[in-house]
């Protein structure tokens, strides 16, 4: 520690301390520009300049370090700091324009506040200032005034050291050096809305923002961001009950103070025409509206019927709902209809996700302070850029910081490749051979003797060498992780189940190392919807079906028997609908999401949604639900931390949350149930678990899928970020910034097959074509194509089988 | 020097400048070239540093920081390392670097590899000005023959030592004269000055300890290997031990670089070896180190000793040695306006009160010349340059306030003058 006085006050803080950032522990604010505590010190500006004892000129605080016994003064105890301030403002506004009036930033601009607080009242500058044309999008989010900017580099570091697309720069030099993009590369980046949320002037503002509020004019409820399993800190901020912005709040546990450009800019679903605000009944063949009491009352009768002939009643949750939506359905099925047909993902479930599910809500799980920590992470089935991207930005944070090493397994290499990220190459689902290739080159003393006896099998040896494995790799890339033991981060991706075998080997494999495992699910609802026991075979807390005192313990606290069998999954609900008399959809779509699914053909579909989707269409009943942003409850990201969703708007029309909807409806029905956020939340806290060590998890089959001649392609396919998914409906700008379709052949098979980069190819299965134009990546693994699941009008839905998670395709180039 | 002495320069570093062929191998070799390499190669790291700092060597690029002190500063244990040199001569008036390298370019990679042996660095950089296409030639013609002459590359004079060369043209940037900035452009970055610390010394090309010096530094020390360090203190003044290159230009009759001892009076270069001011015309001022000097002076100045110490001494400093001479019938506030323009110019945009000062300054001066400019100016002027010294990210800023200080400070009347005649004054 070292100790040093600031206006006359002592404190002690880590060598190593910034002078501007000890200033902040006592409460002293410093006067700043280029200075961001996230982004690495540049003293560019000028405009935090101090006096220090036995410096002969003033220093810059937020690039000097503390030393003992220094003496420093701020402006607030010296006349020479508050005169270099005053002139660094000064020589600030010389060139800016000064149109506070017309620019967006006012209200909320650092150059304003702090001209006003520490400027001249005047300048003394009276000759032209240099003009630029403005404002210029440099992208259809972004607009560029750099008539504005006062050259701090915040965009530009940002750009480069936080998100790693530096597709942002500094041209020219002196008083024209100007910030700009290159030529024919536009600033695209998935994090490109945070340089306007800490640019400190009216430089970079955004297309969605322009024109529409002053910040004084606006409410701003501080909530949580449910797209993704990131969890980030938001501030929803809305203007007469209308909701016009979402910023990144600071929470440095989650998100530092970033957000993705989907988070940031894809909230116009909730006020877009298509929202189903009132309730609607099917009515001679067509949806109509209609009143609460009406829509309750025939949902009613439909499930009172169902029970009353011993019918099948399947509920599916889209894992998109808060926790208490999600446990309340859980409950509801249970109690309410008396089923264990309950799942909440709308895709291929596999057997070693109820393993895994189970142990979550018990066990002591990675989370990004651990990521921050790691020496080496191993990244599976997960697309971290795509998929979470703020989880993707803590990577990249720890990469900078620690030099930390990044290994992906798995059928594509992702954007992680710019954080000196490495690769071990696996066909499409054949990760657990990887995994199993990892294990055995880590060895026998490394590994405790269950996962030993799993690897030493004749059975899992073969794996890897049908699924072609390159053992070397392995071999050099198990060191990275050995050498890291103590200090290691598993990241598994939902995706992974579709790897027989693979999760619970990730799983124990962080255990071997002396590491942490995480699960990475691709929606802000699916680790809720895991706690509450929104599956088949298991309850709240990770307690299972199939152990009667797990029962016994849930039926104490709700009250109410809870069945015995265990329950049919999606998959089985949603291939034999036909025998399913009710079934309920809460934000879930089926028709688009699970593979070889063209209807919900259930007896009777009662939907609870914000659109009428492809599956919301054809249902029965549509319950109008609230927006995450008009209702209230909690969201569990992926590393298990419940955070606070806020209600920044009123719920459109006559929408209801979930938690509303399902006690109406058990009302209805003549069953007592919990309808406020407090009794659920004292329901939950009643069955949570006190998490402990992770314990070995069972490893069933490690089979790898594989094709035929004829279909020889493994086909992997996943939703980007920015694609035509339903909640970016409305916001153009941002969906504009995704990409046209295209499918991705690694080298060796395009050179083979006479594919150039932009030839057209056609990608069929026996389900369905897709064609798109290629492009050839060095970082697919041969006898793999990636086709993006919803880009534009492709859907690579259509490619797979019914119940299919890792399919085989024929690709051939199409003239 | 007495006043009826032959007009004798002191020849150390341009002693092969009048022998034909010198800039060529053999020529070089006929001249006792490498000879200071090879007895260095026999000698030990430390003796070479102990050797250079003996002599009182200190760096030519203008801040004068002793040279033997700035390589003992490499640490021992960590490689790679580098020896930069910076032949990114920019500042207007300077040309000595330029005529060191087209004339005699195997004494400065001698230089070079004398230093790179005494720092145990085995790749060295050159950067050169962009605009050096000559001087570019002239050294990789050089550079081949070093490499055939096995100066350079494996095993250099059969010492067992590996070193390897390598020329980095610069793109038209003065800032990339600034050390930092210099390295951020040999890595392709931007030219534009880092944060210290860290310093070069540790930190320095790609991250490594590195060691910048000035063209005419590195040619220094074959000498001071060859004669030693006593000899090199023989010349010059207590202080500031060696000869100095002093490019002379503007209103004189001899224009050109001249080699002195350290000491040699303004009046001695400019009156006696450049042959006085042309036309007869009288002086009316000079900058006794290039536009960077801090201060110009006037003529009452003629007689300062040009060594660092009297320089800093008189309110100014020696910078690289470059006198520009104003005869009586130049225009100050034009001169202050030409120099500033080239500061606006090349200031690198990074520091606001560097970037936006030096163009405020540009518009007033410019103003000035136009017949727009103000009394009140002649007050706001020097303040507005107060508020860029010091306060800049690096040095080029502080340079950029001297003409506008001293001229206003010096030839307040010319800048009345020029808002009475609403313009400017003078014909030239």
């Amino acid at each position: 520690m070292v100790k040093l006085t600031i206006d006359g006050r002592e404190l002690e803080v880590p060598a190593g301390t910034l002078v501007i950032r000890a200033a902040e522990q006592l409460g002293i604010y410093i006067p700043r520009f280029c200075d961001h505590p996230l982004l690495d010190p540049l003293g560019a500006c000028r405009q935090c300049l101090v006096e220090i004892e036995g410096q002969r000129k003033q220093l810059t605080a937020c690039t000097t370090t503390v030393s003992e016994g220094m003496v420093v003064s701020t402006q607030a105890a010296s006349q020479a700091a508050r005169d270099a301030q005053e002139s660094v403002l000064e020589f600030l506004l010389v060139n800016h324009p000064l149109d506070c009036p017309m620019c967006d930033k006012g209200g909320e601009c650092p150059l304003q506040d702090q001209t006003l607080k520490y400027g001249p009242g005047e300048s003394r500058y009276v000759d032209a200032k240099r003009r630029f044309t403005k404002p210029i999008p440099i992208s259809p989010l972004i607009n560029l005034d750099r008539e504005r900017c006062v050259l701090c580099a915040r965009c530009t570091r940002f750009s480069s050291q936080i998100a790693g697309d530096p597709l942002i720069e500094f041209f020219e030099r002196g008083a024209s050096e100007q910030v700009a993009v290159f030529e024919e590369e536009p600033f695209s980046s998935a994090f490109s809305g945070n340089v306007t949320q800490i640019c400190p002037v009216g430089a970079l503002t955004t297309s969605t923002f322009r024109f529409r509020a002053r910040p004084f004019d606006m409410t701003t409820t501080r909530s949580t961001c449910t797209r993704c399993a990131s969890g980030c800190a938001i501030g929803v901020q809305a203007r007469r009950g209308e909701l016009v912005r979402i910023l990144a709040a600071v929470d440095l546990d989650v998100n530092d103070e970033w957000l993705c450009d989907k988070g940031r800019f894809g909230h116009a679903y909730v006020a877009t025409p298509e929202r189903v605000t009132q309730p609607l009944v099917r009515k001679g063949g067509e949806l109509v509206e209609t009143s609460w009491s009406e829509a309750l009352e025939v949902v009613a009768s439909r499930v009172r019927a169902a029970r009353e002939a011993g019918a099948r009643i399947g509920v599916l949750g889209g894992e998109q709902l808060l926790d208490e939506d999600a446990y309340a359905l859980s409950r509801f099925a249970r109690t309410v209809l008396g089923t264990n047909d309950v799942d909440a993902r709308v895709r291929v479930g596999a057997d070693d996700e109820e393993h895994l599910f189970q142990a979550l809500p018990k066990t002591i799980t990675a989370t990004n302070q651990d990521i921050d920590a790691a020496r080496a992470v191993l990244v599976v089935g997960l697309d971290a850029h795509e998929e979470s991207p703020i989880v993707f930005l803590r990577l990249r944070k720890a990469g900078r910081r620690l030099g930390t090493r990044v290994v992906e397994v798995g059928p594509m290499r992702t954007a992680l490749e710019k954080s000196s990220g490495e690769w071990l190459a696996t066909p499409a689902g054949a990760e657990s051979a990887a995994l199993i290739a990892l294990a055995c080159a880590i060895g026998g003393e490394g590994l405790d003797a269950e996962l030993r006896a799993i690897v030493d099998d004749p059975e899992a040896i073969s794996a890897v060498e049908r699924a072609g494995i390159d053992t070397a790799e392995a071999a050099r890339l198990a060191e990275v992780l050995e050498e890291a033991r103590g200090s290691v981060v598993v990241l598994a991706g939902e995706r992974l189940a579709g790897s027989p075998g693979a999760l619970p080997l990730a799983w124990n494999l962080a255990r071997a190392l002396g590491g942490k495992f995480g699960w990475v699910p691709r929606r802000g609802g699916a680790r809720g919807a895991v706690d509450a026991g929104l599956h088949p075979a298991l309850l709240p807390g990770g307690r299972s079906v199939r152990w009667a005192p797990h029962r016994e313990e849930v039926e104490q606290v709700w009250g109410s028997p809870v069945p015995e069998a265990v329950g049919r999954d999606a998959r089985a609900i949603l291939e034999n609908a036909a025998e399913t008399a009710v079934l309920f959809l809460f934000g879930a779509d089926p028709v688009r999401d699970f593979p070889g699914i063209t209807s919900t053909s259930a007896q009777f579909v009662v939907a609870c949604d914000m659109f009428l989707t492809a599956s919301v269409s054809q249902a029965d009943v549509v319950l109008p639900a609230a927006a995450g942003t008009e209702r209230a409850g909690t969201a569990t990201n992926w590393e298990g931390r419940r955070r606070a969703v806020r209600a920044a708007t009123s719920p459109a029309g006559a929408s209801q949350a979930d938690i509303e909807v399902l006690a109406a409806l058990a009302a209805e029905l003549g069953h007592d149930f919990p309808g406020t956020l407090e009794d659920l939340g004292e329901e939950m806290r009643a069955l949570a678990a006190e998490p402990v060590e992770a314990k070995l998890l069972e490893v069933s089959s490690v089979a790898a899928p594989h094709g035929d001649a004829e279909r020889s392609f493994g086909l992997l396919s996943y939703p980007m970020l920015i694609d035509s998914g339903t909640l970016t409906a409305g916001a153009d700008a941002l969906t504009s910034t995704g990409e046209a379709p295209y499918v991705v052949l690694s080298y060796a098979d395009a050179s083979s097959r006479g594919i150039a980069d932009g030839t057209t190819v056609r990608v069929a299965s026996a389900a369905g074509e897709v064609r798109a134009p290629a492009r050839i990546s060095k970082n697919l693994a041969p006898g793999v194509v990636f086709v993006p699941a919803r880009q534009g009008d492709v859907n690579a839905g259509v490619l797979f089988d019914a119940g299919e998670s890792v399919g085989f395709v024929h690709v051939e180039a199409v003239e | 020097m007495s006043p009826d002495a032959p007009l004798q320069q002191t020849r150390v570093l341009t002693a092969r400048w009048e022998t034909p062929g010198a800039d060529r191998l053999p020529g070089y070799l006929a001249t006792g070239g490498y000879a200071a390499l090879k007895k260095a190669l026999a000698m030990t790291p430390d003796d070479i540093i102990g050797m250079v700092k003996e002599a009182g060597l200190r760096g030519r690029g203008g801040a004068g920081f002793p040279t033997g002190l700035k390589w003992s500063f490499i640490p021992k244990d960590r490689r790679p390392s580098y020896i930069v040199c910076n032949a990114d001569e920019g500042e207007p008036g300077t040309f000595k670097d330029r005529e060191l390298i087209e004339r005699d370019p195997h004494q400065l990679i001698e230089g070079m590899a004398i230093a790179a042996y005494a720092i145990g660095c085995t790749e060295m950089y050159v950067f050169m000005r962009g605009e050096f296409s000559y001087p570019a030639r002239v050294m990789e013609r050089a550079i081949a023959e070093a490499y055939e002459g096995g100066f350079l590359g494996k095993n250099i004079c059969g010492s067992g030592y590996d070193l390897d060369f390598v020329i980095h043209r610069g793109a038209g940037a003065y800032i990339c004269g600034e050390e930092t900035a210099l390295l951020e452009a040999i890595e392709g970055r931007r030219g534009q000055p880092r944060l210290r610390p860290p310093f070069p010394a540790t930190h320095g090309l790609f991250a490594s300890p590195t060691v910048v010096n000035n063209v005419e530094t590195f040619t220094c020390v074959p000498h001071i290997v060859n004669n030693g360090p006593d000899w090199f203190k023989t010349l010059g003044t207590e202080k500031s031990a060696g000869t100095k290159i002093f490019s002379i230009s503007g209103d004189v009759e001899r224009p050109g670089n001249y080699e002195v001892p350290f000491g040699t009076s303004a009046r001695d270069l400019i009156e006696g070896f450049a042959g006085g001011v042309k036309g007869g015309k009288r002086l009316k001022a000079f900058t006794p180190g290039g536009a960077s000097s801090t201060a110009i002076f006037g003529a009452d100045k003629l007689d300062v000793a040009l060594d660092w110490e009297s320089v800093q001494a008189a309110g100014s400093l020696l910078g690289t040695g470059a006198v520009i001479v104003f005869a009586e019938d130049v225009c100050m506030v034009r001169t202050a306006l030409r120099f500033t323009q080239f500061y606006a110019h090349e200031s690198c945009g990074k520091c606001t009160p560097c970037r936006e000062g030096t163009y405020w300054l540009v518009n007033a001066l410019q103003r000035f010349e136009d017949g727009g400019g103000r009394e009140e100016e002649l007050e706001i002027l020097p303040r507005v340059a107060g508020n860029i010294l010091g306060r800049t990210f690096c040095a080029l800023g502080d340079f950029a306030t001297a003409p506008v200080a001293s001229t206003v400070d010096l030839f307040a009347d010319e800048y009345r003058a020029h808002i009475e005649k609403k313009g400017c004054p003078f014909e030239r």
